[in-house]
């Protein structure tokens, strides 16, 4: 979907129409930019920015709360429609699902000829616009879906993922995030045709099995199927808080509280976590996370919030002030029963 | 507005309005009631926006008008106050109500009737009529199997279809399937539409004997029961074809008495690990054993005689599952029919009086 949050206010408020949207929190307090419309991003506003500073570079923005179960329903109605088509439907999110239509193209001739009915239907009966992007593997759909954003329909059949895939930078390509762009411009690997000059071994020996990964997407090659069911990696909670926290005291608390929420999402899902991690970021936004790998998968609070507050030590929170943390447990164990299932389940 | 009215039948309309309005909305009117004083009667509503309750009771209406109260503050008033009956009078320029019930006066502050979310309305005409009481019934027996997973909203409701003569309820979660199906008389049309799940729960909440007339509009559903009308948005998706799953090649039957065998569930399941909860069945001659180890705690087992001949065989199923089929099911005998350690168990009650009803239970690879 493009824009989603904003898009679904504009849709509903035409008074919305052409203005510049910003949905988040509190541009007076500590909010963040969940979702910004087309016509504000002009102004250097982007989501994850702190409202705050999305009203300096846009005073004039209209500032919305967001409203999660407004886009949850809406992402129901969507997806209802995706499932239309094929019952291999694999959400990666509120506004972004992979398909697998490869068994389902009968009425529709072709994987083009249904993007296009999946556009139209979605256009006429939700009255939004969506981008797809149609090629043989997940990663080549996902590039080609955010190629043309928005309202774009961006095909790249088989024989053509190369010729498509060389020129982009290497930022597109899925796992490469800020660190690992940067360390790729420092080997002087700018698009992915230059990616795909470097040797396996080169990048192995860099970045270990990530390497592996690069190698092959700079290929367009992508093995994962569309799965319809989730499989969680991991399950965490963090929060801003309205004030720095300076002393551990404080922060111990807030480790509980969050423990608290991470044991009891991880018992909801009857998942153990063998891994904790924390996350914290001081007053002036560095940012840092420690992890411990336990001997057992753990999933209740006192451990996770003992654990915790280790973790805290490692760092220099209690030196410095701080403004978020966050609990996370990951490394699931997944041994056991395994309850079956009657069907596939989207 | 200016009322006086019956407490009791007051506090009657008040309490299945509860279970509708938001406890943690972040508009603080959808956790109020709308009251409006109409002719002779004191109309009751409220909303979460998916689903909205209607009702209305008898009143000596002085003055028409209309106000939001929050709905938990006045139930606890109503039901708290003494005396047969309850007078209120708003002060609108204020929108503070007083309440007066036996020696008790209260000042509530309410928000504006203007406030509160215009309800979608369906005329209840021309609609499908069924015993409340025998729909219901229907509802508590598929209940349990609804998704309560948001991620899977198309199996978050029931789908109700109608067909001549008869009415189908089916609900799954992915791992259990329930179906019933009652003789309903005067039904024509086919039709099929998902109800969703906070509709279905607060209709079982709703006590009354009275025929349930249900309406499908465009994109909302209606239920009216007497004076009280529950209508909540269509649940769009699609439901899998249950049909499907619902084994009819099981060679493996065994017929138990309903109630030493839920009683047997509960005592071996108590040692059941504490994340994945299974208990096994093994089927033999004459005789099916019920096992559940606990490696941190030990092992439960006990033996039901039954009528069984055939092969031997140990499958692995969520104790909960059957308890839930157990505990819906009006049999004294319910009967499983299995096939391997892979393939779905389906449960049936033995000479029950709908037209049809049974449970699929996926089991647990151990």
């Amino acid at each position: 979907m493009d824009c989603f949050y904003a898009a679904v206010h504009m849709r509903d408020d035409p008074s919305l129409a052409g203005k510049p949207v910003v949905i988040g929190g509190s541009p007076a307090g500590r909010g963040v930019v969940a979702a910004a419309s087309y016509e504000v991003r002009r102004y250097g506003v982007h989501s994850a920015m702190p409202a705050a500073q999305a009203v300096r570079r846009c005073p004039h923005a209209v500032f919305i709360r967001p409203d999660f179960p407004r886009y949850r329903r809406e992402s129901q109605a969507i997806f209802a429609i995706f499932r239309d088509f094929t019952p291999i439907v694999q959400p990666a999110s509120l506004d972004e699902a992979y398909l697998d239509v490869t068994a389902h193209l009968a009425p529709w001739g072709s994987a083009t000829a249904v993007a296009r009915e999946i556009r139209r239907r979605v256009r006429e009966e939700r009255g939004l616009t969506v981008s797809v992007g149609v090629g043989p593997n997940r990663l080549v759909a996902k590039i080609a879906s955010d190629f043309d954003k928005p309202d774009g329909l961006t095909v790249v059949p088989p024989h053509k993922v190369q010729d498509f895939l060389d020129p982009l930078p290497v930022r597109r390509i899925l796992g490469v995030g800020p660190a690992t762009e940067r360390a790729l411009h420092g080997m002087g690997i700018e698009t992915i045709a230059d990616l795909r000059a470097r040797s396996r071994e080169e990048l192995e020996a860099r970045f270990g099995r990530h390497g592996a990964g690069l190698y092959r997407y700079s290929r367009g090659i992508d093995e994962r199927p569309v799965r319809t069911e989730r499989v969680r990696k991991s399950l965490g909670h963090e929060r801003t808080y309205p004030r720095d926290l300076a002393t551990l005291e404080q922060m111990d608390a807030e480790l509980e509280r969050l423990s608290q929420m991470v044991a009891g999402g991880l018992r909801k899902k009857e998942l153990l976590a063998r891994t904790l991690t924390v996350k914290v970021r001081y007053a002036d936004f560095t940012t840092l996370t420690r992890a411990r790998t336990l001997p057992a998968g753990v999933d209740d609070p006192a451990t996770i919030a003992a654990v915790a507050k280790e973790l805290l030590r490692a760092t220099d929170a209690g030196r410095r002030p701080v403004r978020l943390l966050g609990v996370t447990g990951s490394g699931f164990d997944r041994d056991g029963p395994e309850q079956l299932w009657l069907f596939d389940v989207g | 507005m200016d009322i006086r009215l019956n407490r009791v039948e007051l506090l009657r309309e008040l309490v299945p309005m509860q279970g509708i309005v938001e406890r943690r909305s972040t508009i603080p009117v959808l956790s109020h009631l709308l009251l409006r004083a109409i002719d002779d009667r004191l109309e009751v509503a409220a909303t979460d926006l998916e689903v909205s309750l209607t009702s209305s009771c008898e009143a000596e209406v002085e003055e028409e008008g209309a106000i939001a109260l929050q709905a938990k503050k006045l139930l606890e008033i109503v039901r708290a106050c003494e005396g047969d009956d309850v007078a209120l009078s708003l002060d609108s320029e204020t929108q503070t109500v007083s309440l007066a019930a036996g020696k008790s006066r209260f000042k509530i502050r309410g928000l504006p009737a203007d406030d509160f979310p215009t309800l979608p309305s369906l005329e209840a005409d021309g609609a499908v009529e069924v015993a409340f009481p025998t729909f219901k019934k229907m509802v508590g027996k598929v209940f349990f199997a609804v998704s309560s997973e948001e991620s899977r909203f198309q199996l978050a409701g029931a789908l109700l279809e109608q067909r001549e003569g008869a009415l189908t309820l089916v609900a799954t979660d992915g791992h259990r399937l329930a179906l019933v199906e009652s003789e309903v008389e005067g039904l024509e049309a086919a039709d099929s539409v998902l109800v969703p799940r906070k509709a279905l729960q607060e209709l079982l909440r709703l006590e009354d004997e009275a025929d349930l007339h249900f309406r499908r509009g465009e994109h909302h559903l209606s239920f009216t029961v007497g004076r009280r009308q529950l209508i909540c948005r269509v649940l769009e998706g699609t439901f899998p074809d249950y049909e499907r799953v619902i084994a009819r090649d099981n060679d493996k039957h065994v017929v138990l008495p309903r109630q030493s065998f839920a009683a047997a569930i509960q005592r071996v399941s108590l040692l059941t690990g504490d994340r994945a909860r299974s208990i096994r069945l093994n089927l033999r001659d004459g005789e099916l054993e019920l096992t559940a180890a606990n490696p941190d705690l030990g092992e439960a087992r006990e033996d039901l005689p039954c009528e069984y001949q055939g092969e031997e065989l140990s499958v692995g199923l969520n104790p909960d599952y059957l308890k839930d089929f157990l505990g819906a099911v009006e049999t004294d005998t319910v009967r499983l029919e299995l096939k391997d350690e892979d393939s779905q168990c389906v449960a049936y009650p033995v000479d029950g009086d709908d037209r049809r009803y049974l449970c699929v239970i996926m089991p647990i690879r151990i």
